[in-house]
Parts: structure tokens; C-alpha cells; sequence
């Protein structure tokens, strides 16, 4: 369905289906973590910074183009990721939450107050987006809709596979008792930064297609901000699976996106919707849309007999 | 020392204090290869300390531990459960989220049960590894919990948990386990079933046992540990340790 979306849509339904997608992408690393591991980290926003500022300081400095500016800046998010995935690795629950917190904003606050380098509130503009290997020009929505959509699809694959295999248990494991795991014999700390990693190369993924559509890389992607509003999506879909985070990211994004041209008020209209989903569905979107297919099979049973 | 080499566990001048208390007092003890033992004591004797500064969780002050002859006195967690050590928790403690194949299948993490053909361990679906899928089937039959695999533990009764634990236990096929009163909190019924199961998976195993109810302790071994303030009171046969006047101020029999 996504794949032939552009054919009937106008520009700005492209528009909002990329957003998703990059902001998706962050999301779902969000999500990847608290879902397997149980950890809250509101330091995801870090590596989809570190990636965007990356490319949009070697682009605009002349230094790389697209391919190549793009795996710098997914290695940079690497490197500073294990450093932060070290650190941050021997805490859980609250402490994990305030550790991250700190870390997060300390990206932030280098981001906003390093000025020679990433130009400091106004941040970076004038990224182009890139000729891909000469061939296809991404400057037309289309061409960049299709671009990530097949990269999102791949994450996303990749998660759901990472998540099916004995590592994903293993993480199960941690989540569910991670004293256990240890007895067991598992290096848990290992597993736990594995999955750092992972969930920060997801982020820096995102950061590259943020950057790349929007043209300006400023601090207000790595803000508290940001990383409240990723964790709202993901709980508003459904903490437990990646395709809630998914919707939760659409359904945040669509309404954002509608009601800020109707209101100025309308994160206020958010916050009662993410009232009602905490209240009345723990489990998100994703937990309505199980109670339903329950209920619809119960109901269906209790018919045909 | 030659003769270790033929000693399921020797424990040797072990230390261990928490602040200013000691919670293990210069124990030393042998195990011998065929023989198992149960380990009665007071509330606080240090019964549980003693089983998780075996198996490492907590590490030593001072002394010396060997499994069949090899030093583990400062070896990981991970190495001793290679050399097939194996223990249950006397509080449950599993993983609650999880069905009960996928707690079996977070037990087989000894090197044996590594599938060795697997390259792309990140990339194949858990349940493909076969020779593990068919060792946790035999496991949870044998715990007499086949028809619950899918079932997130969490959801279980108590005794099924108990099963559970058990069956974690067993799973890797270990030489040595460790039961921290694997009977706590059951019915008799409940007792009865996880006695037989005790006494069936026991074949063949060094077990050290804690556990209040002699009557079991006694169909497994007749091999009896008293520990007291972190120290080792008695040691010896039923009769052996009804007679001595040590215990019997601890237990203040009459």
C-alpha cells in the first residue's frame, strides 16, 4: 500500500509519509529498547544528531558527498554510541531514565553552544540533497520517498528478525530478570550494549533521511523536547512492538501536522489524546487493537456454536 | 592437591563477611564425587550465602573453591556453570515475561547446547536450533510440564514455577546442583510430585540441598551439614547429628 501511495497522493501526502518515516525511525529505536530491554532511554535522539550534524557539516564544508557522508556520519553515531552504551550500561529502571536524560542534553547543550561547529540556535542550512551515485537525483519527493521507504522497510525487517533470534530472547532475558541471565552465565552487560547499538545505528539512520529532506540540521532535533515526543509515539502506539511504534509515530505526526494548521493549541489536543490512550489502554494502540481481535474472536466463536 | 581431582566440590577455609558480620566463617568442606548432601541450619546460618559464594555470584574474601579439581575461587559466573554447575533460587526467580520453552531455552547456555553450524546466530529464528528445541522438550516433560511450553511463567501457580526452576536446572545436564529449598511454600501433594521428580532427576548427580523437611532431605542422602552462624557445626549421618549437643542447643531440642 505505501509502495503505490505516490501514484494517487498529492506532494504533501509524501511530504507527511517521509516525516513518518524518518521520525518512524527514531521511534522505533526507542522502542526496540524499552520493549526488549525494558530501558527508557531519552538519549535516542543523540545518534540521529551526531549522524545529521555530521553530514550537514561535511556537506556544507565541501569535504564529502552522499555515500560517503553518510557512513561517516552513521560511524561517528557508532563510536560516540559505545562510549555512551558503556557508560549508561550498569543502570536500569529510573537511573537508566536520568542517566540518559543527562547524556541527552549534554549532546544538546554541545550542539546549541559549540558554534564554530554547528553554528549554534540558527544551525546548520543549506544541505543538498544528494545525486545518489549519480543516477537517480533524490531532489524530487518521489525518487526520496521510495529511497527510505526501502530503508525503513529494511530496518524494520532487521529488527524483526534481530528480535526472532536467540539474541532476542537473551534480551527478553535481561528485561524480564537480568540476575538470572548473569547466574545463567551471560555476559549481560554484552548483550545490553549490543542492543544499544543497535537501537543507536536504527537513530542514526534516521538522522541521515531528517537532514537530507529538511535542508537544516539545528539543536532542536536532539532537544529534550524530541526525545519526549519519541517516547510519547511509542507509548501512545503500544510500548511492546514496533509496528505500535510505528503507528504511534503516524498517528502523532497526521495529527500534529493537521491540527497545527488549524490551531496553535494543538499539543494540547495531543496531550488529552495521550491521556485517554494511557487511561483507557495501557498497552497503546496496539493493546486496543489486540482486546478487539479478542473480543472479535470470542464473539465469533459464541455465534457459530 | 592430587586427591581433589576425585571431590565433587572442596571448599577450603572460605570467608565471607557483609559489613561487620560474618555470614561465612572459615568454612571447609568435601564433597565427595558420588555423594550429595543436605544443608540444615537456622534462619541466617548463612545457607544461601554459602550456595551463591559457589556459584559466584557473590564473590569470596578469603579461601578456596575447586569443582572436580579446578580452582573457581575467582572464575566467573559463566565458567563455572561450564564445568557444569547448576543451582535453583529459594525465592523464584525466572523469567516472569516469557513462556515457558523460552526460560528452558535461556537455561541451555552451557557450551554443549551451542549449536555449532549456526554462523548467523543474529540472523536464524531462535526455535531453528534444533538440537536445543528437542533437549527443551525432553526437559519440560521430564518437569511434567509439556502441554504448559507456551504459557508465560508468570502465569503458572507457584508449584508449576517451582517445576520450572527445577527444569532450568536440569536443563544444561549439570553435574552439580544446587537446590535452595526447592519445596518452599508447597502443598503436600505439590511436595510429594517435586520429591519424586528430585529423586528421579538426582541420578547420577552431586546435589547439595537446602531444605527444613528432613523426611525428603533423607530419601536423597544421609549425608547432613549443619550450619550455625556461618560456621559448620556437624556434619555426618541422621543419628550422628541428632546426638550432638551443639545442634541441639541451635534447634534447642529437649
Amino acid at each position: 500500500m505505501l509502495s503505490i501511495a505516490p501514484n494517487f497522493g498529492n506532494t504533501f501526502i509524501i511530504i507527511v509519509l517521509i516525516r513518518i518515516m524518518y521520525y518512524g525511525l527514531l521511534t522505533i529505536a526507542f522502542s526496540f529498547l524499552a520493549s526488549q530491554l525494558g530501558l527508557f532511554s531519552l538519549m535516542v535522539p543523540v545518534a540521529f544528531g551526531v549522524s545529521g550534524y555530521t553530514i550537514a557539516i561535511l556537506e556544507t564544508k565541501n569535504i564529502l558527498i552522499f555515500p560517503y557522508s553518510a557512513l561517516v556520519g552513521i560511524i561517528l553515531a557508532l563510536i560516540i554510541s559505545t562510549f555512551l552504551g558503556v557508560m549508561v550500561n550498569r543502570s536500569k529502571g529510573t537511573y537508566f531514565l536520568m542517566l540518559t536524560l543527562v547524556l541527552g542534553q549534554l549532546a544538546y547543550a554541545i550542539a546549541l553552544q559549540w558554534v564554530s561547529l554547528t553554528k549554534g540556535t540558527t544551525g546548520i542550512t543549506g544541505v543538498n540533497r544528494p545525486y545518489l551515485l549519480n543516477i537517480a537525483n533524490l531532489e524530487s519527493n518521489i525518487l526520496f520517498y521510495y529511497f527510505i521507504l526501502v530503508v525503513f522497510i529494511i530496518c524494520i525487517i532487521l529488527l524483526y528478525v534481530l528480535i526472532n533470534s536467540s539474541f532476542g530472547v537473551k534480551l527478553r532475558g535481561v528485561r524480564e530478570s537480568e540476575s538470572r541471565m548473569i547466574m545463567l552465565g551471560y555476559n549481560t552487560s554484552l548483550i545490553k550494549w549490543v542492543a544499544f547499538m543497535v537501537s543507536s545505528f536504527v537513530s542514526s539512520i534516521g538522522g541521515i533521511f531528517f537532514v537530507y529532506f529538511i535542508g537544516v540540521m539545528n539543536p532542536d532535533a536532539i532537544s529534550l523536547n524530541a526525545s519526549v515526543k519519541v517516547m510519547i509515539a511509542s507509548i501512545f502506539g503500544g510500548i511492546n512492538s514496533i509496528i505500535g511504534a510505528i503507528i504511534g509515530t503516524g498517528i502523532i505526526k497526521i495529527v500534529e501536522i493537521v491540527l497545527s494548521g488549524i490551531t496553535q493549541r494543538y499539543l494540547l489536543i495531543i496531550g488529552v489524546m495521550f491521556l485517554i490512550v494511557i487511561l483507557l489502554a495501557p498497552n497503546g494502540i496496539m493493546g486496543i487493537a489486540e482486546r478487539i481481535s479478542k473480543f472479535g474472536t470470542r464473539f465469533f466463536k459464541k455465534n457459530s456454536k | 592437591m592430587h586427591t581433589e581431582k576425585e571431590h565433587a566440590i572442596v571448599l577450603r577455609n572460605v570467608n565471607k563477611s557483609f559489613g561487620g558480620v560474618k555470614a561465612i566463617d572459615n568454612v571447609s568442606f568435601i564433597l565427595g564425587h558420588d555423594k550429595s548432601a543436605v544443608l540444615i541450619g537456622p534462619n541466617g546460618a548463612g545457607k544461601t550465602t554459602l550456595f551463591n559464594l559457589i556459584t559466584g555470584e557473590v564473590p569470596l574474601d578469603s579461601g578456596e573453591i575447586y569443582i572436580f579439581g579446578v580452582d573457581i575461587s575467582n572464575s566467573s559466573v559463566q565458567k563455572r556453570s561450564d564445568l557444569g554447575l547448576a543451582r535453583t533460587y529459594q525465592i523464584c526467580n525466572l523469567f516472569n515475561g516469557m513462556t515457558a520453552e523460552e526460560n528452558i531455552y535461556l537455561a541451555l547456555n552451557s557450551n554443549e547446547w551451542k549449536s555449532k553450524r549456526n554462523k548467523f546466530p543474529f540472523l536464524t529464528p531462535w526455535q531453528k536450533n534444533k538440537n536445543k528445541m528437542d533437549r527443551i522438550k525432553e526437559v519440560l516433560k521430564s518437569v511434567g510440564l509439556e502441554d504448559k511450553k507456551h504459557i508465560l511463567v508468570g502465569n503458572l501457580s507457584h508449584g508449576e514455577q517451582r517445576q520450572i526452576e527445577l527444569g532450568m536446572a536440569i536443563a544444561p545436564d549439570p553435574k552439580i546442583m544446587l537446590l535452595d529449598e526447592p519445596m518452599a511454600g508447597l502443598s503436600l501433594t505439590e511436595r510429594k510430585f517435586i520429591n519424586k521428580l528430585i529423586l528421579k532427576l538426582a541420578v547420577k548427580k552431586n546435589i547439595i540441598v537446602i531444605e527444613h523437611d528432613i523426611d525428603f532431605a533423607l530419601n536423597i542422602t544421609d549425608n547432613i551439614m549443619v550450619l550455625d552462624h556461618g560456621k559448620v557445626i556437624a556434619e555426618g549421618s541422621p543419628e550422628s547429628i541428632k546426638g550432638n549437643v551443639e545442634v541441639q542447643k541451635v534447634y534447642k531440642m529437649e
